[in-house]
This record gives structure tokens, C-alpha cells and sequence, in this order.
């Protein structure tokens, strides 16, 4: 099978899009986004170019995941204030995608629970305890994220500067993450296992720098 | 599903990595330039002219106005720290204190390596330890932060710690690059553990009111010169022996029990030379008296061979010193044995500090040939302050005499004995706890 194929409005650079999934490309030559809308392309204009380097993970990189080959297809910058963590977005060879949080260069993948009920942003502060699916979480920050930018193919359209509540949790026994995006209503539910180093492999591990 | 072409997810079939390139900034004080290692760094160090920097989207701001204490530490910024075979680098320093005390020093390091993130290097007292932050959590009910050392602690994956130290540091020195704003003068409470088995470690921190924490061991200083290329030697900043610190383990705690029963027996001892014997004399002198010759009233004492015990004590002494002659005269007035001795005492405040020197009594011990009534032959001078010379008395004395009292020599032999078995049971403690590698 062949991709198809997006011209960049802007710069007019090709872009392959190998899976039928992806709703949103960044131009890798000139920061533009386009996305799909209802069968349009519309155009979201320049975003902030996100500086490369500074993780094991990067867009095209090819590596392993617990015994699965990926590839990075792109990644969504956010800040909480203080800070930032990076949502780095992974095509498994089946197909099947997965997304990838990386806070303080520690990893987390993350799936999507569906339909499960959380409790109110106001409720939720740092040590506060949920049980989510009969596991507890303790609460380790609340706050308010900032798109500061976003490369590469991506799932859903997302643009620079768009703003969510949420509230990040972790097991007491340091191994599941829980992350609540209150962006809609139900509010949307992650949860994760950090991943130790060992379990990704990077065809590229960059440890000489 | 995907536009199959399983070449996409081929060994090396993707692009290649992009260059690592730290960001350099231009010190807005001086406008020197500065390297920024980490992306996440919010503050940075100008290593020109110290001027503390915050990093913001588009902004750089001086955060900290004049100069900063300065402190030695073994480890430059951008030196080399290899573990596992994997180069870091020390992007910041930071020292702490406790209670206000710049001799009780953490001199903390952030390691970086632009693919596995930052670990923290400290160094207490010449000794090392690498650590990194983990969301493990203590199984504990109430405020962690309040555990006495020595205390058992679990974490939620079953692994048992022992409380090794808790307090609150204050920030003294910060240079480099760091992922927040750090302030001299910041302040955060801790406490440590150490694993039960094994060597690990574990520390909570509360920072800004929220609780962060740790995993690491302890790294012998081999271990730490191997790591940086720099000799054993220097990486102790105060030249400080290589100890780790102690905590209570089930050795320490046999070791601590054996100090107390030699510490006890002692005291028995001890308290046991101080009540034997017979007071035969209890007298109190005038002072006047002692500006010429006096004899006390007579004492006997009815067996021969016994220890006499003289004891001297000048209770209104104060800032001042008095000599003491005397004498032993028996029933014919034949002098049986002469002593003399300086008793002095001197106290006040200096700096904060109550000080003393010297006591307000002297003892004298001796054995008595045969039994008989006896009397003391006493004369004393005494003078205020730091005069040096006196040839009158003011002060009155007071006498007592004990016959059959036991030497002093077995008491202090028994408080160096005791003395002696601290110092082993501690060598002993040192041996079994002490990692010297």
C-alpha cells in the first residue's frame, strides 16, 4: 500500500501518512499544522518549533517497546506552569498506536480508560487518594496545562496555546501513573506503567554526547 | 490499520538522531554567554559574574541581587561523572547547612545526561551517595517528615528502612543550571533511611510543601574517584575521615548495650569509693582562723593500715583561688603528713557560652601507719581574679575526714576501663557498620 500523501499549504513540501489514524501533521520544514476536518484540511498555521536533543525519544526514531517495534511519529509539547512534560506518540508495526509520557525524562505509557468516573478537579490536591478501577493513587500534582507546541503526525488536532485542567497521580508503590485530563466532559482517564530503562530500546540510544 | 510496509519498522530504518546541542544563553548582567545544558533548566548560574539567572519562554530575568557565600567543593561544573559506562555531567551545585552551622555541610551535585535525566550526587562528611527520584511511597500514617531516627519505616513495595536522620537544610551556595528557581536561603526538610538488608537508601523531602522522593545508595570514594578521574584525596572537601553515618542496627544496639552495662558497673564503683569509709571529722574553719595556723579538733581512728580521706571545700569561692597547707600531727604533736594544693574556680559567659574551670573542693588520700587520735594543721591564702599573690585568706573552709575511705585510684582506674570499652565497642560498631570499600 502506498501513503497518502499531504502537501503542505505553507512551504508545499510532501508528507507521507502511513497510518489512516492520523488527523494532524506538522510540516518538519516550516512549523505549519494541517489537520482534517469533516473530510476538509484546514490549516492551523505555524506552531512553535520544539527544540530536539534532549530525550532518548524523537520523532522518527525506531526502537522497542517490551518486545514491540515502533516508530515515533510525533510529539505534543505541554507546560504546568513550572515546567513541561512531552506526550510522544508511537505507531506499533501492527499498526496499533500508543502514546508515551515523558516528565523529567521519566517514561510512562498510558492508555485510555474508558468510561470511568473521577472525581471533581476541585476535590483532587498533592497527596490527595483515588481508587480508580480497585487501585489507589496518591495524588502528586494538580494544575492547569499549556499546549507549548507539537511536531510530527499526531492522532487528534491540538494547537499551541490550548489549555486543560488536570491531575497527575501515582501508585504508592511507584509503578502505575494516573493522569485525568479534564478537557471534556467526562473528564478523560490515562493510565500508565513507568517504564524502566531496559524495557525501551532505541535502534539510536544517544549515550554518547 | 496501517499502510503496511514493515520496513518503517526496520532496525535503523529510522531518521537519525538529532544532535545534541545544549542552548546558550547571554547573561543579562554581564552579557556573557552561558551554556544551558538541560532543556528543563529554570535557573542558571552566570559563571562569570554569578549573577543568578531565571529562564522563562522568551525572558531572562536576574533573580538574585550581590554576592553569594562561596564554597569549596571537589567537583567543578562540567566535570565528568561515569556510571555504568554512561558519561553524566554535573550541570549544578548547591550546598547546604543545618541549625546554622557552616561546618555542617551537604554539598550537593545535579548529574545530567541529555537521554537518562538527572541523578544527584551528595557528599556529607566526605562520604558519597547517588540517588534519583522515585514515585515510591512510604506505607506511613501521619507526617513522615516527624520520624525519630532509628525508627522502622516500609515503602509500598515491601522493602524495609530504618530512620537514619531527619532535619531541615537551608541553601547557602547554588551554581550551574537547575530545574527550578533556587533561592540562598531556601529551606527543606528531610529524612533519611537505610535499607534493612542490602545498602540501598531512601530520603522524603518536603519542598515548597509538597513531598518528593528518593532511591540511591551510598558510593565508596573509589567508586566516586573512578567515576570523576580525580584522586581519592580530593574529593573530601574538609578533609574529613571517610565514615558513613551511623544508625541503629541490631549490632549498634548490642554495642550500645554493652557501653551502658560497663557504664553502669562503673558508676556502681564509683559511687561505691564515694560512700565507704567513717566520717570521724566534720568541721567548719573561719576564715580569719586560716591567716595564721589552726588545728582542727581531734579525730581518731582505730584501725591501722586505713585510707584517710581529707576533703577540702571552700563553698563561697568564686572567681578567685586559694592555697591550702596542712599538716597531720598525731597525739604528740609529731607531723605525720604535709599536703598542700591549689583550689580554684573561675566561670562566666562568653559568646553565648557559660564556661567553668577549676572546683570548689580538693580531696587528699592517704594511708595511716598506725591507729591514734590525730588533728589537722591548716593554713590557707587566697586571692580574687587574676591576682597572682595573696598573703591573707578570706574565704572560710569547710573539713571533713573519713577513715577507711577507699583510694580514688580504683575509681579512676574503673572510669578509664569504662572509657577504654567505649572506644572498643565503637571500633567494634565500626568494623561491623563502616563501609570503607
Amino acid at each position: 500500500m502506498r501513503p497518502k500523501e499531504i502537501q503542505c499549504p505553507s512551504c508545499g513540501a510532501v508528507h507521507p501518512v502511513w497510518n489512516p489514524g492520523i488527523m494532524m501533521v506538522v510540516c518538519e520544514y516550516c512549523g505549519n499544522a494541517v489537520y482534517w476536518d469533516e473530510d476538509q484540511i484546514r490549516n492551523a498555521g505555524k506552531q512553535s518549533i520544539l527544540p530536539e536533543g534532549f530525550s532518548r525519544l524523537y520523532r522518527g526514531a525506531t526502537g522497542e517497546l517490551s518486545g514491540r517495534r515502533f516508530v515515533v511519529l510525533g510529539r505534543v509539547r505541554y507546560s504546568f506552569g513550572h515546567g513541561f512534560w512531552d506526550e510522544w506518540f508511537l505507531e506499533y508495526a501492527d499498526g496499533t498506536t500508543a502514546w508515551l509520557t515523558e516528565d523529567n525524562h521519566e517514561l510512562a505509557l498510558e492508555t485510555l480508560l474508558e468510561s470511568t468516573p473521577v472525581p471533581p478537579f476541585a476535590s483532587l490536591y498533592p497527596g490527595a487518594r483515588l481508587t480508580i478501577e480497585g487501585e489507589t493513587f496518591v495524588v502528586e500534582e494538580v494544575g492547569e496545562a499549556e499546549c507549548l507546541g507539537m511536531e510530527g503526525d499526531l492522532l487528534h488536532p491540538v494547537l499551541t496555546g490550548e489549555r486543560y485542567r488536570y491531575a497527575d497521580a501515582s501508585s504508592p508503590d511507584g509503578r502505575h501513573t494516573l493522569g485525568i485530563e479534564y478537557d471534556e466532559t467526562p473528564p478523560t482517564v490515562y493510565k500508565g506503567a513507568w517504564i524502566s530503562h531496559t524495557a525501551l530500546k532505541m535502534d539510536e540510544e544517544g549515550d554518547d554526547w | 490499520m496501517t499502510a503496511f510496509d514493515p520496513s518503517r519498522f526496520a532496525l535503523n530504518a529510522g531518521r537519525t538522531r538529532p544532535r545534541y546541542r545544549p542552548q546558550v544563553i547571554r547573561c543579562v548582567r554581564c552579557g556573557a554567554g552561558v551554556d544551558v545544558k538541560d532543556e528543563r533548566a529554570k535557573m542558571v548560574v552566570c559563571g562569570h559574574c554569578d549573577a543568578h539567572l531565571e529562564l522563562q519562554p522568551g525572558n531572562i530575568a536576574q533573580v538574585l541581587e550581590g554576592a553569594v557565600a562561596q564554597w569549596n567543593f571537589p567537583l567543578e561544573i562540567g566535570d565528568s561523572f561515569r556510571l555504568d559506562g554512561i558519561r553524566y555531567e554535573v550541570i549544578a551545585r548547591m550546598a547546604f547547612i543545618e541549625n546554622r552551622d557552616s561546618s555542617d555541610v551537604t554539598r550537593q551535585y545535579l548529574l545530567y545526561h541529555p537521554c537518562r535525566g538527572t541523578l544527584w550526587l551528595d557528599e556529607y562528611m566526605g562520604a558519597y551517595s547517588i540517588s534519583r527520584t522515585t514515585h515510591l511511597m512510604p506505607r506511613f500514617e501521619g507526617d513522615i517528615l516527624k520520624v525519630w531516627t532509628g525508627r522502622r519505616i516500609e515503602t509500598f513495595d515491601g522493602t524495609r528502612w530504618i530512620c537514619n536522620g531527619s532535619g531541615r537544610y537551608e541553601l547557602v551556595h547554588v551554581d550551574g543550571a537547575l530545574p527550578w528557581v533556587a533561592r540562598p536561603g531556601d529551606k527543606s526538610e528531610y529524612v533519611e533511611f537505610l535499607a534493612e538488608k542490602g545498602d540501598r537508601q531512601y530520603e522524603v523531602q518536603r519542598v515548597a510543601g509538597e513531598l518528593e522522593f528518593g532511591l540511591g545508595r551510598p558510593l565508596s570514594p573509589q567508586e566516586v574517584a573512578r567515576a570523576t578521574q580525580k584522586e581519592v584525596a580530593k574529593l573530601d572537601a574538609r578533609r574529613h575521615p571517610w565514615v558513613q553515618p551511623a544508625f541503629v542496627t541490631r549490632a549498634t544496639l548490642y554495642s550500645l548495650l554493652l557501653t551502658a552495662l560497663f557504664l553502669a558497673i562503673n558508676w556502681i564503683f564509683l559511687l561505691w569509693t564515694w560512700i565507704a569509709g567513717k566520717t570521724v571529722l566534720s568541721a567548719d574553719v573561719p576564715a580569719g582562723a586560716l591567716n595564721g595556723e589552726t588545728f582542727t579538733p581531734p579525730f581518731s581512728v582505730v584501725e591501722p593500715g586505713d585510707i584517710l580521706a581529707i576533703r577540702i571545700k571552700v563553698p563561697d569561692l568564686d572567681n578567685a583561688w586559694l592555697d591550702i597547707d596542712g599538716a597531720l600531727v598525731n597525739a604528740d604533736d609529731q607531723v605525720i603528713h604535709v599536703f598542700s594544693d591549689e583550689i580554684f574556680y573561675y566561670h562566666g559567659w562568653e559568646d553565648g557560652w557559660l564556661w567553668s574551670e577549676g572546683e570548689r573542693d580538693k580531696s587528699f588520700y592517704f594511708k595511716l601507719p598506725q591507729a591514734g587520735t590525730y588533728r589537722l594543721l591548716l593554713h590557707a591564702v587566697s586571692g580574687e581574679g587574676e591576682c597572682p599573690e595573696s598573703d591573707e585568706n578570706n574565704y572560710d573552709i569547710h573539713v571533713r575526714v573519713k577513715y577507711g575511705a577507699k583510694a580514688p585510684h580504683a575509681a579512676n582506674a574503673g572510669i578509664r576501663l569504662c572509657g577504654i570499652m567505649g572506644i572498643l565497642v565503637l571500633f567494634l560498631q565500626g568494623v561491623l557498620l563502616f563501609r570503607s570499600d
